[in-house]
């Protein structure tokens, strides 16, 4: 077969052998690329399309210019607040980190061969085995008006809110948003462990085994040695919630029957919100689509250099261990 | 065997993009037969089993002619533009029967014409019968008594309303009859009943009111109503619409309408409707399904609802069939204050112009006319109560909020115009709609003049409130000047769903002991506060240009 130029250059780089393997691995890797070609990246361009559209049809910055009024006035066309909904996600999403290092040790102690430590594990992994939805329809009972936690609550002497009293936790904008922080946190340490565990457990037990010759503490071992070995698991972990950290619904949708009662909105929430309304109305505004294209890319703008000062930072706290 | 396993996973991969591309055009269950039709419905309150038993009727009428029909899996997010981006694509489903549909957007959305014109091929034409035969009025002809406008576009109607999806009050009657009280026709009466049982409720856990704020404005049910019967059909249709009777924009004095006296009377009641001390437990954050099954349960006595309630309940709690009715919105008291009360001719004070008002309308209910109440009226509350003013009342109390436009359309593009015409023309016939009326457990568009198809106390409701001779359907969307802006809610400077705000307003005449502690001005003035503020930012709105028509 005849080739010219560069092509012939980068044939000839590979030997026989290596081009045979070529038709596989093209078929292997052609189904995701296909997929993210028209999932990714023609959805994402339409909608870039969409964000430079204003309202009626032409193409502009009216959309953008829609996005900055709703936050300068504070008030978008749906009546929610644009600095309410980001500061509800980053708060989410900060209480998640918290929770995530207090994850890191917890997981860390369930590695150690105790009595007790496989049931423990066993009741850590259920929260990410159940569906989010099921666990969360089951949790907005317990918040209700004579549920479990309302009822733990009121047992500590907790003067709740009238409204509370009348329709749980989550009826009261006093209530609700702390109740569902709490058990995010809680549901976070318990649950999100699962991938760290496993990291935790690829670690050679020989180096715990030195360590402890050498006459090293457990926290030492902890904060010293293991951390150090799974910091590359843990820091892909935080990165990617870097990624969501305004695009996530944090469960605002479920625990607020969809309308962003009480101050359970996110930005995430919000987003979903305001498309399901364009749907739903009578009339049609596809171009009202523009407004919150445009609202995503602005996201976008804010998150890509979070992620990547994130991602500066956890590369300098701790440098890649192999072993 | 490295190179037969390598070669086996190239194909395989293959082989699977292949079916995950395909699969994008994927038939779903479409069965392609020219006798055959695909129909796709949506799962909501009406339940999925009326498509059955229609179909099954229609293949047995048809077995001659080998039609058929193919019932696709039903969706419950079947609303209008995932109908017309489904046509769009290219879908084989011939017919949608799916949520509200706008007339303009079946013509010209952004999809183009998704639904067939009807207007020859089923609307003048007449409706089929069981055996074949057809029935003597067209279908236009059956439809007349309610408003169909609302279908129409460009002088054409691309769809047909198979549900009447009227709405009013849910109602449980079990739990009136407990403390000895009756049904009510009026607001005041309405509201009579529930400082009665908040006199009890600390210690019965029973309150008078319940609803769930979620993506939905079932309020709509009974605040169009009040706002119809306070001064009539065009200061609503203005409302609405932001456009005059002669369809002239208002453009910007549009403003105004947030200060009609109708809507701040309207306002009023539903700020008492929605003081959260009267409501029942867990309304702050519960869903539908609890805030119905508290009604059903006798936990809460009123709720705002259509006549799909008791599908959605009724195999959940069958012990409580009987405790439930659905009442018309009751008469706004201020209606009677304004016609009879103490600035009118008539200068009766406020209880007896509200015993006018709920008589009158009482005997309306009943079916009766005008000529034949006042002389009931007259003799019962030794009044003479205009006849015209009876009339009035009548023709008020006959308004209906309905969504009539929730109906069937034919795909535009389906090859098979003819049978789905012909399956449409079974469906409105007097007997269909009897058979729609036992299975969804409401009336049908087409069979409302017949006896419901049972005798639990829900379909007495339904069934007096569209046999009332005044029966009026209100049309409540957004529609005219003011659909052209883009608005797309009642309140376009409040909340989406606009009780929430009403609601965290925290407007209450109770104290946290539930002692009443302030008159019902507190409403009052909460709306009248409400309005003004409405008033002023929609000027400002329309002043500015954030409200003009969208151009396209």
């Amino acid at each position: 077969m005849k080739q010219k130029g560069i092509s012939k250059r980068l044939f000839n780089k590979y030997s026989i052998r290596d081009r045979r393997k070529w038709p596989f691995v093209y078929c292997f890797v052609a189904f995701p690329v296909i997929q993210i070609a028209i999932f990714y990246f023609y959805v994402n361009l339409s909608s870039f399309a969409l964000a430079f559209t204003n309202s009626d049809g032409s193409a502009g910055l009216g959309s953008f210019e829609l996005v900055f009024k709703s936050f300068i006035t504070g008030e978008d066309k749906l009546g929610f607040n644009p600095w309410e909904m980001v500061y509800k996600s980053i708060t989410s999403w900060g209480l998640t980190q918290i929770a995530t290092l207090f994850t890191i040790l917890s997981c860390y102690v369930l590695t150690k061969h105790m009595i007790g430590s496989k049931l423990f594990r066993l009741i850590y992994y259920i929260p990410g085995i159940v569906g989010g939805v099921v666990l969360m329809s089951i949790m907005k009972e317990t918040y209700s008006h004579n549920g479990i936690w309302t009822s733990l609550v009121k047992s500590l002497g907790v003067n709740l809110p009238e409204r509370a009293l009348k329709s749980g936790l989550l009826g009261a904008k006093e209530t609700a948003f702390v109740t569902i922080m709490i058990q995010r946190f809680i549901y976070t340490l318990a649950g999100g462990g699962m991938i760290m565990a496993g990291a935790y457990m690829r670690i050679p037990n020989e180096i715990f085994e030195a360590a402890q010759i050498e006459g090293c503490g457990f926290f030492r071992e902890t904060f010293q040695i293991a951390l150090p070995l799974v910091w590359p698991t843990f820091s892909t972990l935080t990165l990617f919630s870097f990624c969501s950290i305004l695009t996530a619904d944090y469960g605002a949708y479920i625990w607020s029957n969809g309308t962003g009662r009480n101050g359970l909105v996110s930005v995430g929430f919000y987003l979903y919100r305001y498309q399901v309304t364009i749907t739903q109305t009578p009339v049609n505004n596809e171009y009202l689509y523009g407004y919150v294209s445009a609202f995503g890319m602005l996201i976008t703008a804010v998150t890509i250099p979070l992620v990547l000062l994130g991602r500066w930072i956890l590369s300098k706290v701790h440098e890649d261990v192999s072993y | 065997m490295k190179k037969f396993l390598a070669l086996f996973l190239s194909v395989f991969m293959l082989i699977t993009v292949g079916l995950t591309t395909s699969g994008c055009a994927s038939k779903d269950g479409i069965i392609d037969d020219k006798n055959t039709l695909n129909i796709r419905i949506r799962k909501a309150g009406y339940g999925t089993t009326y498509i059955s038993a229609l179909a099954d009727q229609f293949e047995k009428t048809f077995e001659s002619q080998g039609y058929k029909v193919n019932i696709l899996p039903a969706q419950e997010d079947l609303v209008s533009d995932k109908v017309g981006r489904e046509i769009y694509s290219g879908s084989k489903i011939d017919l949608f029967f799916a949520d509200s549909f706008m007339p303009e957007f079946l013509e010209e959305g952004d999809y183009g014409i998704i639904g067939s014109d009807l207007t020859e091929s089923v609307w003048n034409k007449k409706a089929i019968k069981f055996d074949g035969t057809e029935e003597e009025q067209t279908i236009a002809e059956k439809l007349s008594v309610f408003d169909t406008q609302g279908w129409f576009y460009n002088s054409k109607i691309r769809g047909l309303p198979y549900a009447c999806s009227i709405g009013g009050l849910a109602v449980n009657t079990k739990v009136l009859e407990d403390y000895g009280l009756e049904t009510p026709r009026t607001t005041d009466e309405l509201f009579q009943c529930a400082e009665e049982i908040m006199k009890h409720a600390a210690e019965d856990e029973i309150y008078p009111f319940t609803y769930a704020f979620q993506d939905n404005l079932y309020i709509n049910r009974v605040a169009a109503p009040w706002i119809a019967q306070y001064n009539g059909i065009e200061e609503f249709n203005e409302f609405f619409s932001w456009s005059k009777a002669d369809g002239t924009a208002m453009g910007a004095d549009s403003y105004k309408v947030f200060g009609y006296e109708s809507v701040r009377k309207m306002l009023e009641v539903v700020y008492q409707f929605y003081d959260w001390r009267m409501m029942s437990f867990g309304s702050d954050s519960h869903d539908v399904s609890a805030a119905q099954g508290q009604i059903m349960k006798g936990e809460a006595v009123f709720y705002a609802v259509g006549d799909w309630m008791f599908q959605e309940e009724c195999a959940k709690y069958p012990q409580y069939l009987n405790d439930v009715t659905l009442i018309p919105a009751p008469m706004i008291s201020a209606l009677g204050e304004k016609m009879f009360g103490e600035g009118s001719s008539y200068g009766f004070n406020k209880e007896k112009a509200d015993d006018v008002l709920s008589l009158i309308s009482k005997y309306a209910m009943e079916g009766k006319l005008a000529a034949d109440i006042k002389p009931l009226v007259d003799e019962e509350l030794s009044v003479n109560v205009a006849l015209d003013d009876v009339v009035t009342v009548c023709e008020r109390r006959g308004m209906v909020s309905n969504s009539m436009n929730i109906g069937v359309i034919v795909n535009a593009n389906s090859e098979k115009q003819e049978l789905a015409a012909t399956f449409m023309r079974f469906i409105a016939s007097t007997e269909a709609g009897t058979l729609f009326a036992k299975e969804a457990k409401t009336q049908s568009p087409f069979s409302f003049k017949e006896e419901m198809p049972s005798t639990e106390p829900w379909f007495d409701g339904v069934e007096s409130i569209l046999s009332n001779p005044y029966y009026k359907q209100l049309r409540n969307s957004q529609n005219g000047f003011k659909a052209d802006c883009g608005i797309t809610s009642y309140f376009p400077t409040l909340n989406h769903i606009f009780v929430i705000d009403i609601n965290e307003d925290n407007v209450s005449k109770y104290d946290k002991d539930l002692k009443i502690i302030a008159s019902n001005d507190v409403y009052k003035t909460a709306a009248n506060a409400l309005c003004d503020k409405m008033m002023t930012d929609a000027k400002a709105k329309l002043d500015n240009g954030d409200w003009k028509p969208v151009t396209k």
